[in-house]
C-alpha cells in the first residue's frame, strides 16, 4: 500500500518534470503596442484602499485615468494587502500576467521594487511602474520605471499658508510637525513647508517629532498634543492616519493635512493640505502603451504637470492666504522661484553629523552630496546636487533625497 | 415500575475498523466538500459566481504566458513545498508527541542566519560555497532554537509548548533589532548581496520544490525503517516504556528537537534564499503555524500531509486570484476560504474516526422494557 503510494507519486512527479523541460523552451517576446481595449492594468497595493489614505490616493488616480481614457472597469485587476518585506509582490505581478493576462503592472510601495524589478526581467513584454522607487535609472530595463512627485512643491505651498497663520497669531511664531521616519522623503517634505513659511514670516521656527510608523494614530495623535503644548502654533503630518488632525480639532490648533484634505468633521482647524496626484501620470502609463512609447525611467509629477495639488484653503486660514499661495504657486510653475534656493536657508554641522556637505561663511550650502544610486551597500553619499545656487532636489531621481536638517528646524527626540 | 433513565438524543463512538474504500470515499467527499463550501461563500460575496471560483480554482495552475507556462503551477508548488517543508519538521517532533509549536521562530531564525552570512561573506567567494555556508547556519540557527526548549524538557521536564511559542517572539525580536541597526530605514535587511537559488529551466523555486520533495522521502524512511525513528515514537508512547527498555530518553528528545528545528531552519534557507532574497520579522509568514495544521490534518503521514499542502496552496492561490476578478483584490478573501476548508477537513476527520448514534424513542422504550422485566 505504501508503495503504492510512494509510486504514484514519484509518477507525478516525473510528469511534472517533463512538463517543464518541454514548456521551458517558448519564445520571450519583447515591449510592442498593445490596442486600448486589450489593455489590462494589474495593480499592486501595499495596503487596502478601503483603509488606506496612501492606497486610496492610488486607487482614485487609477480608475480616474482609466475613465478619462475610456477604458473599462474590468480592465483593472488588484492585490491588495501585499507585504513588501518578501517576494509577495513578485508573486502578485507574475499571477497577474500569467492568470488575467495583464500587460501594465504598478506597484505602490518601495518595498516592492527588488521583486517587482525580478517580475519584469521575466516578462519583457510587459511593461512595470513602480511608485516611490529608485532603481529604475541603474537597472535600465525597457519595460521598468519609476515614478515619484516633488511633493515639496505642495508642501511649500502649504507652509506659505502655514506662515500667514502664523503672522495672524503673532506671538512666538512656531509650528510643529509630526513626520513619520527621519528619512530624506520625511525631511524634504517639512524642509520645504518650513520654507514656504519663511517666505511669509521670517522669524519661523519649528519643532519636528518622529513616531516611527507610517500610522500609528495613538502615537501621532501624542506626538501633535506634544508639539502643541511645547508651543507649536500651526500642526503638519507626514503620517498616514487623523491621529495629529484628532489632537488639532480636540487643541483648536490649526492643522495642514497630507494625502487627503483632512476638512470634514474638522472644518474649524483644517488650514490646508497637499497631495501627490497620480492620474496625470496614469494617463501617460496608458497611452504610452497604446502608443508603444517608452516612459522615462524616473518620472516626477509637479505642480506644473499636475502631479502636485494643493487646491483647497481651510476657514481658518488667515486674510489674504489664497491670494499669497496662488503668487507662489504661479511663480514655481514658471520656475522663477525654486524652492531650495541656497540662499534661502543654512545649514550648520552640529545637527547634521552624517551630512556631506560645505558651507560659506554664512552658512549656505554650496555643495552638497547625496545618495542618489541606491545600489551600493553603504548608501554612499555620492552625488553632489548643489548647482547653479540650488539644491537640485527630485532631478537626478524621482524620489527625494534631501536629508539635511536647516537651522531653524529642532528635531525633537 | 422504575423510571428510565434520560439518554441523550445523540451519542459517539469510536470508529475502529473503517474499510479502506470508505476512507478514499469520505476524504474525496470531505475535499469536494470544502471545494463547495468555498464556491458557496464566493457566491453569498458575489451573487451568481459559484462556478467562477472553480474556473480561477483551476485556472490558478495555468499560466497564459507563452514563455512561462508552468509559471502559475510552479508557484502552486512553491507555496505548497514551504507549507509541507515545514510540516515535515515538525513531524518527527510530533511522534514523539514533542509539541513543538515554535516552528515560525526556528525557520525565522534559519532564515536570518542566511541572510545575516549573505551580508558579511566576502562577494570575492564562490556562491557555491557562500550557499553551502548559508546553508549550514540556518540550518544551526533553527537547530539552536529548538535545542533551547529541548535541554529543558529533557532535564526539567518543562512544558515544551509554552517554551516553543515564547521562542517565536523571541526571534521576530531578534530579528526586528537586527534590522533597525543596520537597515533602519526599511523594514528588511537588504537584499541579499550572494548565496540566491538559481532559477532551473527560467523558473524561480524550482530547488525548492526539489529540495522539499526529497524530504519527504527522506522523513518517509527515516520514521519508518531507522532505529532512531523507532526511538523516538517509543518514547512518544511512553516515556516509562523506553526507559526499561533501555532507550537513552534524554538524547532522543533532544537530539529529535533538534533536527525538528534544524530542519525548520532549512526552510527558512529555502524561504531567503530561495525565494524573499531578503529576510524581516514577517518571513515566515504564518507558515509556521499552518504546518502545525497540516501535519496533525496528514495524521502524520508524509504523503498524505503532501496533498493537504498541496490543496492549501490551490485553495489560496485560487481564491485569490477569485478576489482580483471579483473583490477588488481582497487578501482577507483567502483567509475565509482557507479556515472553510480547514474546517471541512475537520469535520471530514471526524466522521471518520468517530460514529454517530441517534438515539431513537423506541429504543428507548425497549430498554426500559427490559429493565422492567
Amino acid at each position: 500500500m505504501k508503495n503504492k503510494q510512494i509510486k504514484s507519486f514519484l509518477a507525478a512527479l516525473s510528469l511534472g518534470v517533463l512538463a517543464a523541460t518541454a514548456a521551458s523552451c517558448g519564445a520571450e517576446k519583447g515591449l510592442g503596442p498593445v490596442a486600448k481595449e486589450d489593455i489590462k492594468i494589474g495593480f499592486i497595493y501595499i495596503g487596502d484602499p478601503s483603509t488606506s489614505t496612501y492606497d486610496k490616493n492610488f486607487k482614485n488616480a487609477i480608475t480616474g485615468a482609466m475613465k478619462e481614457l475610456g477604458l473599462k472597469d474590468n480592465q483593472l485587476f488588484e492585490k491588495t494587502g501585499v507585504s513588501d518585506s518578501d517576494a509577495s509582490a513578485y508573486t502578485a505581478a507574475v499571477d497577474l500576467i500569467d492568470s488575467k493576462g495583464c500587460n501594465v503592472i504598478i506597484a505602490d510601495s518601495f518595498g516592492h521594487e527588488a521583486h517587482v524589478i525580478r517580475a519584469a526581467k521575466e516578462n519583457k513584454s510587459v511593461r512595470f511602474y513602480h511608485a516611490s522607487g529608485t532603481k529604475a535609472h541603474t537597472e535600465k530595463l525597457d519595460n521598468f520605471s519609476n515614478a515619484f512627485a516633488s511633493i515639496y512643491e505642495g508642501r511649500y505651498l502649504a507652509g506659505v499658508a502655514a506662515g500667514m497663520k502664523l503672522n495672524e497669531l503673532g506671538g512666538a511664531h512656531k509650528l510643529g510637525y509630526v513626520g513619520a521616519y527621519n528619512f530624506a522623503e520625511v525631511i524634504s517634505g517639512y524642509t520645504a513647508y518650513y520654507l514656504g513659511a519663511k517666505s511669509v514670516c521670517d522669524d519661523v521656527t519649528m519643532d519636528v517629532r518622529y513616531t516611527s510608523s507610517w500610522g500609528d494614530e495613538v502615537k501621532e495623535s501624542a506626538a501633535a498634543t506634544a508639539l502643541i503644548n511645547g508651543g507649536a502654533q500651526v500642526i503638519s503630518q507626514h503620517a498616514d492616519t487623523y491621529g495629529a488632525p484628532a489632537a488639532c480639532k480636540e487643541k483648536g490648533v490649526p492643522n495642514i493635512s497630507y494625502n487627503v484634505a483632512a476638512e470634514e468633521g474638522y472644518e474649524n482647524t483644517f488650514l490646508s493640505y497637499s497631495r501627490i496626484d497620480w492620474t496625470e501620470y496614469f494617463k501617460t502609463v496608458i497611452n504610452s502603451a497604446v502608443n508603444n512609447e517608452k516612459v522615462p525611467y524616473d518620472h516626477v509629477g509637479t505642480l506644473a504637470n499636475g502631479g502636485v495639488v494643493s487646491d483647497k484653503i481651510g476657514k481658518c486660514a488667515a486674510e489674504g492666504t489664497a491670494e499669497a499661495v496662488a503668487t507662489a504657486a504661479a511663480a514655481i510653475k514658471d520656475g522663477s522661484l525654486k524652492i531650495f534656493d541656497t540662499s534661502k536657508f543654512t545649514v550648520s554641522a552640529d545637527k547634521n553629523p552624517y551630512g556631506k556637505f560645505t558651507v560659506d561663511a554664512d552658512g549656505h550650502l554650496l555643495t552638497a552630496y547625496a545618495n542618489v544610486d541606491d545600489t551600493d551597500e553603504e548608501y554612499s553619499k555620492e552625488t553632489q546636487v548643489v548647482e547653479n545656487g540650488v539644491y537640485e532636489e527630485s532631478a537626478k531621481r524621482s524620489a527625494p533625497y534631501f536629508d539635511l536638517i536647516i537651522d531653524g528646524i529642532t528635531e525633537v527626540k | 415500575m422504575e423510571k428510565a433513565k434520560k439518554t441523550p438524543l445523540l451519542h459517539i463512538s469510536r470508529r475502529m475498523d473503517v474499510p479502506r474504500w470508505e476512507k478514499i470515499v469520505i476524504r474525496v467527499a470531505t475535499f469536494v466538500g470544502a471545494f463547495v463550501l468555498c464556491a458557496l461563500i464566493c457566491s453569498l460575496f458575489k451573487w451568481g459566481t459559484f462556478f467562477n471560483f472553480f474556473q480561477d480554482l483551476f485556472g490558478s495552475l495555468v499560466s497564459k504566458s507563452a514563455s512561462k507556462p508552468l509559471r502559475s503551477l510552479i508557484n502552486t508548488l512553491e507555496e505548497m513545498a514551504l507549507l509541507l517543508g515545514i510540516s515535515l519538521a515538525l513531524l518527527p517532533a510530533f511522534k514523539m508527541k514533542f509539541w513543538n509549536l515554535g516552528a515560525e521562530g526556528q525557520v525565522l531564525m534559519g532564515g536570518f542566519m542566511a541572510a545575516m552570512l549573505s551580508k558579511f561573506l566576502p562577494n570575492s567567494m564562490p556562491t557555491a560555497l557562500a550557499t553551502v555556508i548559508m546553508l549550514v547556519a540556518a540550518v544551526a540557527g533553527g537547530a539552536v532554537w529548538s535545542l533551547l526548549p529541548a535541554v529543558f524538557k529533557a532535564y526539567f521536564n518543562t512544558n515544551e509548548t509554552l517554551f516553543t511559542l515564547m521562542m517565536n517572539y523571541v526571534a521576530m525580536g531578534v530579528i526586528t533589532c537586527f534590522i533597525r541597526v543596520w537597515n533602519p530605514e526599511h523594514g528588511t535587511l537588504d537584499s541579499l548581496s550572494t548565496g540566491m537559488l538559481p532559477q532551473i529551466g527560467g523558473y524561480s523555486y524550482v530547488i525548492n520544490i526539489i529540495v522539499v520533495t526529497v524530504l519527504v522521502f527522506a522523513m518517509y524512511g527515516y520514521l519508518k525503517y531507522t532505529k532512531h525513528g523507532f526511538e523516538l515514537s517509543v518514547v512518544g508512547a511512553s516515556r516509562n516504556t523506553a526507559i526499561y527498555a533501555g532507550i537513552n530518553t534524554w538524547s532522543v528528545i533532544i537530539r529529535t528537537a533538534v533536527l525538528s528545528g534544524a530542519l525548520c531552519g532549512l526552510v527558512g534557507w529555502l524561504i531567503v534564499a530561495g525565494a524573499d532574497q531578503s529576510v524581516s520579522s514577517g518571513s515566515a509568514g504564518g507558515r509556521g503555524f499552518t504546518g502545525v495544521l497540516i501535519a496533525w490534518l496528514g495524521n502524520f503521514n508524509p504523503f498524505y500531509m503532501a496533498l493537504i499542502a498541496f490543496f492549501v496552496a490551490f485553495v489560496t492561490r485560487g481564491s485569490s486570484s477569485f478576489a482580483t476578478e471579483f473583490l477588488g483584490g481582497n487578501s482577507s478573501f483567502p483567509k475565509i476560504t482557507i479556515a472553510l476548508f480547514f474546517f471541512a477537513v475537520l469535520v471530514g476527520e471526524f466522521f471518520l474516526n468517530y460514529k454517530v448514534h441517534i438515539n431513537r424513542k423506541e429504543k428507548k422504550q425497549a430498554l426500559a422494557g427490559k429493565e422492567a422485566k
